[in-house]
């Protein structure tokens, strides 16, 4: 579909964003807070598991259309919890605000990664970032002087 | 003795060692990336108790974000910003109640994968700026857990956060390398 390290690149960080969104619900696995962060009840975990299971399929058979599909899963979740919040007391996603903020992050996660333009094969031209960046373009001399 | 100049700067900084850049090891932008990801659920976890779509609104006892917005009235940290809830806010309550939640649901959200999260910590200060404002006087308020709060945002603005294990380091090379608008935004943004 793309070039080699870029598209590993992107692929990595859909099957990243996939797998987070499916151990998502361990964080509302503790009866309350402050362990239990996020309100998920067993569909919610259901859309998280399956989402985050496309998500990661899409990075690791490079198919950008599937985490496009996953992303626009979590969007559509998300809008749904919020109309159902809005109109009564039950919902069938079986969750809260913070439902809604979770999936929401996945969606703003998994959407421009897939929908990423391809990247120019050359990566050496890149113009560095000051500071902290993601150190997968550095020279050796900088990551040596860098470590604490 | 303040008003030291900048030459006078540049040359001591001159004849001494250069200035060191931040370290940039797996383990610190591991270390950037959790504080990152604790930031956005902080916010994520305090949508739990807005609850749409009335938030609470003119309830009695108040609840919800209602009462939590009327103690910036009760509890009167800067004159001016009481005025502003007092006069605009509790008035058109559901409206400002629906703009906290998306704002903070978006703080939450962008911030937890690193994406614009330069622009995302400043909304981020600017939010705790109005809880700051509304609730800093409120009896049993930690007040340091507020500008902890602002700290925190800081430090997620001041090294560029989304570039450690987010978003913003996968895409911001193709961002870089993209003349249109919205690539040049986020360039900055992120």
């Amino acid at each position: 579909m793309n070039g080699g390290a870029a598209r590993s690149r992107l692929d990595r960080a859909a099957v990243v964003l996939g797998i987070g969104a499916a151990a998502s619900p361990l964080l509302g696995i503790a009866g309350r807070p402050p362990l239990k962060l996020i309100a998920f009840g067993l569909s919610a975990v259901i859309v998280a598991l399956l989402l985050g299971a496309l998500a990661v399929t899409g990075g690791l058979l490079s198919k950008r259309a599937l985490v496009v599909l996953a992303g626009t899963g979590f969007a559509a979740a998300a809008v749904l919890l919020v109309v159902q919040l809005s109109l009564g007391n039950s919902n069938t996603r079986g969750g809260d605000g913070s439902t809604v903020g979770v999936f929401l992050a996945f969606a703003v996660g998994l959407l421009p990664i897939g929908l990423a333009k391809e990247m120019p094969t050359n990566e050496s031209s890149n113009r560095q970032p000051k500071g902290v960046s993601d150190g997968s373009q550095q020279p050796a001399r900088r990551r040596a002087q860098g470590r604490p | 003795m303040l008003l030291l100049s900048h030459d006078c700067f540049a040359d001591h900084v001159a004849d001494s060692q250069p200035v060191e850049d931040l370290a940039s090891s797996r383990l610190t932008r591991g270390l950037i990336a959790a504080v990152r990801v604790m930031v956005g659920l902080l916010w994520i976890e305090n949508l739990a108790w807005k609850h749409p779509p009335v938030f609470g609104d003119r309830s009695d006892p108040p609840t919800d974000l209602y009462q939590w917005t009327l103690y910036g009235v009760q509890n009167v940290v800067f004159p001016p910003w009481a005025w502003f809830v007092d006069n605009l806010v509790l008035p058109n309550f559901v409206f400002f109640a629906w703009a906290t939640f998306i704002v903070e649901a978006c703080i939450g959200a962008f911030l937890l994968v690193g994406l614009a999260t330069r622009f995302w910590a400043l909304v981020g200060i600017a939010q705790t700026m109005a809880i700051i404002f509304s609730e800093l006087r409120t009896p049993n308020e930690w007040f340091w857990a507020y500008f902890l709060m602002i700290a925190a945002h800081v430090v997620l603005f001041a090294v560029a956060a989304g570039r450690a294990f987010g978003v913003d380091g996968v895409l911001r090379p193709l961002w870089q390398r993209n003349d249109d608008l919205l690539a040049r935004a986020l360039v900055v943004a992120s």
